[in-house]
């Protein structure tokens, strides 16, 4: 991977909001960095940061001037923020990553000084299954330039799908990291040599999306591998994302019909990705906010589990010590529209037959034909398939049945209420029949096997349980299950979370 | 431009006629062993050529045999389609989405309104609407067809045009029923105002625009071709003969199967649906509609 400095990358930012600039009027142009500045003026006003103030007081300024003069603040501003984004990667940075991953990642997750030598018997490798077509992406990552889609429950899913690319020999990716991942000194240092670029999602202004999109498309034509998490944070319920956000998505087909244009060859391929874990170290703070009325309103979780060493580390010792607690699973590459591709990349038809994907976009001539309104919908279809692609190939584990079935079995105690008063209930009214809880799991794992979806269960109902129990039993302060002989306790928020994890599943509950 | 109409009946036809008036080639995709002539247009049986030809394809036959011809047209990844709006009852797929499944085309709208035939070859003013998420494929239908006799209004609502279409279908049963039974014209007004307040519920329900129930594929339809329904004269058999044609139990079923996921409220479908599986009488059904409670409209 060719390393982009940070001069060069702000030349091609500056380039494309130029074309974008040219196109408005000067009220347009005048409504864009007046946006600009009265959100970050506001935002700021928490915050100390005097040179981004000086530069936004000078856009102020601006504003009285000339169109040109507005078009200059516009571009000062964009240096900023790509100085701000950029990714400082480089290949002989990565390559000495790559050879501390295992301990690096150990040292994480075990939140020792990142110096100390490693003494945990921790070995990411036992404790990750990694499936998907592997050979065919890692053919198509030498010829093409392939963006991952991830599903996303955790602040550790990107440092497990860097481990998970790395370990089955796939090539780097750059990516979108949160401001508030950087708060973690040892994540920090980790991010930033694994090609985060970062991403401040407390900048609402139109400027700063526009420019990270660029950023995105911009990347993408320069031929390096990515990751989007389309569905732009993590789920806050447990489920699976329904809906995705198409905007760094739509730099996608962006980004490839500007190779198209150019004369590229390289094509620019999706890869969805799911990924599976028993536990979820944040799932606690996840689910509040998302019962939580407020829950907009703290959209930007910096004070979750992740950003307490000490909780990282235990949640590392007792979780991830176990044999196959997380899964992570490729799915079958996407072309930008939305069409899945073959060995060498060359679209397929719902039927399975080749198909010139370049007429999507092209005149008969191979011109591109622009068309936003268009591109916006094969995004739109791409979305689709990837959600589509999320839920066929996420895995059910023991946790989230044994807690979907709990839940149910909850339900049935109370019929008419709703998931938020189901997470009010007191102990007493939280407790049900083990008879009752077995019973429906045994219903519940049946369905899941006749409707043919992917699991790790084991075949044995005891066994199955007895790993849920165990598992519940190592790390939240409150078991989303917990056995008491004849009786099981519920935690009914942790139990909705994992349960949700199924909600896609057309479950049924015992006696429907 | 050349537009491809895929399909030789009146339809089509009325097609071809509709593209020259609004300044345009037509050219028919005819069956192999076609002996039938339409004078002025031309025509090819090899469909595929015409799908690379033309710069819009237009599905003309019936939507029972649409499956059949997606795969004798062999659409590719830059055509521009476009297909009677409705469901293929079989798959349960609506129309564009039975030629997205079994083609590389995506840019596929409907095409919603009474299919007048006779009106269009008489060159009587008719109106039709497009509905597309593709601004492209809307577009170049209302450039294809717009002309002095027939109004193109367009709309990104497929999902509404498609529902309304099936819910004309069902006021016009519910009508030949209420005709059969002789209940009057109040009745009759009952009926189409509930039965499209029914749709406009459910298509809300599945993201629909409730507008398009009240414009051409709506209200226009229902008006316009009631006497010559086929759905209309099925309610009639259903009375005359005390058993309702299999064609209307698969719409209604269709309806219904539908709104599983939205769990709408749809009285009167169910209701129909109830009389086709015989388990109510037709007197029972007028009687089980009127006493149900009074409520706001």
């Amino acid at each position: 991977m060719k390393a982009t400095t940070t001069r060069q990358m702000s030349s091609l930012l500056r380039k494309r909001l130029l074309i974008r600039l040219q196109s408005m009027s000067k009220a347009e142009v005048i409504a864009y960095l007046s946006d600009t500045v009265y959100q970050e003026r506001k935002r700021l006003e928490d915050d100390n940061q005097p040179e981004y103030e000086a530069l936004l007081t000078s856009a102020t300024k601006a504003l009285q001037g000339s169109k040109d003069t507005i078009h200059a603040a516009l571009l000062n501003l964009t240096n900023f923020y790509a100085e701000e984004i950029h990714t400082h990667f480089s290949n002989r940075t990565y390559d000495l990553a790559s050879k501390i991953i295992p301990s690096a990642l150990t040292r994480l997750l075990t939140a020792a000084h990142p110096f100390q030598l490693i003494g945990s018997d921790f070995d990411p490798a036992s404790r990750m299954t990694i499936q998907g077509p592997i050979e065919q992406l890692k053919y198509l990552s030498k010829h093409h330039t392939l963006v991952y889609a991830p599903t996303h429950v955790s602040n550790l899913d990107s440092p497990l799908i860097g481990y998970a690319l790395q370990s089955v020999g796939l090539p780097p990716v750059l990516y979108g990291a949160g401001l508030n991942l950087f708060s973690n000194p040892l994540m920090s240092f980790f991010l930033s040599r694994l090609g985060a670029y970062t991403v401040d999602r407390r900048k609402n202004n139109q400027l700063y999306k526009d420019i990270l999109k660029s950023y995105s498309a911009e990347i993408l034509g320069l031929g390096h591998h990515s990751l989007f998490y389309p569905g732009g944070t993590r789920s806050r319920d447990g489920t699976i994302e329904q809906k995705v956000k198409k905007g760094l998505l739509g730099t996608a087909i962006e980004a490839w019909q500007n190779n198209l244009d150019s004369g590229k060859t390289k094509e620019i391929l999706i890869v969805p990705c799911t990924i599976t874990s028993s536990l979820v170290l944040e799932a606690e703070t996840l689910i509040d906010d998302a019962l939580a009325a407020q829950g907009k309103a703290r959209y930007i979780i910096s004070d979750d589990e992740f950003s307490e060493r000490r909780t990282l580390a235990t949640f590392a010792r007792k979780v991830l010590n176990l044999d196959a607690s997380i899964y992570v699973r490729f799915s079958q590459p996407l072309d930008c529209i939305g069409n899945l591709v073959d060995d060498d990349g060359v679209s397929l038809d719902p039927l399975g037959q080749k198909i010139d994907r370049k007429a999507y976009v092209c005149d008969d001539d191979g011109n591109v034909i622009q068309d936003v309104q268009r591109d916006k919908q094969y995004t739109h279809r791409l979305a689709k398939e990837l959600v589509n692609a999320y839920q066929r190939d996420s895995i059910v584990l023991p946790t989230h049945l044994v807690a979907k079935a709990a839940l149910m079995v909850l339900q049935t105690k109370h019929p008419h209420l709703d998931k938020y008063q189901l997470a009010l209930l007191s102990k007493t009214e939280r407790t049900v029949p083990t008879a009752s809880l077995i019973q429906m799991v045994d219903h519940l794992a049946k369905q899941v096997r006749a409707l043919k979806i992917r699991h790790a269960l084991p075949n044995d109902l005891e066994s199955l349980i007895e790993r849920a129990y165990q598992r519940f039993a190592l790390f939240h302060r409150e078991r989303a299950v917990t056995q008491h002989n004849e009786f099981i306790v519920l935690n009914s928020k942790l139990a909705q979370y994992y349960g949700n994890r199924l909600a896609h599943i057309p479950l049924t509950p015992l006696g429907e | 431009m050349i537009v491809g109409i895929l399909g030789e009946n009146k339809w089509g036809q009325a097609l071809a006629t509709l593209v020259a008036e609004a300044g345009h080639i037509p050219k028919i995709g005819k069956e192999p062993d076609s002996r039938f002539s339409i004078r002025g247009f031309g025509g090819t049986p090899k469909w595929s050529h015409l799908t690379k030809e033309a710069d819009l394809i237009i599905f003309a036959n019936s939507n029972h045999q649409l499956q059949a011809d997606i795969k004798k047209s062999q659409l590719g990844s830059r055509n521009h389609v476009l297909v009677n709006a409705g469901l293929h009852t079989n798959s349960m797929k609506w129309t564009q989405e039975l030629i997205t499944h079994y083609s590389p085309a995506i840019r596929v709208g409907v095409l919603g309104g009474a299919q007048l035939t006779e009106e269009v070859g008489n060159r009587t003013p008719t109106s039709l609407v497009v509905a597309s998420q593709f601004d492209s494929v809307n577009h170049l239908a209302q450039r294809s067809l717009h002309s002095d006799i027939c109004r193109i209004y367009f709309s990104p609502d497929s999902t509404g045009i498609n529902l309304v279409s099936l819910f004309v279908q069902i006021i016009h049963l519910s009508m030949g029923i209420s005709d059969g039974l002789q209940c009057g014209s109040g009745t009759r007004g009952a009926i189409v105002s509930r039965g499209l307040i029914e749709g406009a519920r459910l298509g809300k329900a599945m993201g629909a625009e409730e507008h398009s129930f009240l414009g051409i594929a709506g209200i226009g339809q229902l008006i316009a071709t009631l006497e010559k329904s086929t759905f209309y004269q099925y309610g009639l058999t259903t009375i005359r003969k005390g058993t309702m044609p299999q064609p209307a139990m698969e719409l209604l079923e269709a309806v219904l199967a539908i709104n599983n996921v939205t769990s709408v409220h749809l009285p009167l479908t169910k209701a129909i649906f109830a009389l086709g599986k015989q388990e109510i009488s037709p007197t029972l059904l007028i009687d089980g509609l009127m006493r149900r409670k009074a409520t706001r409209e």
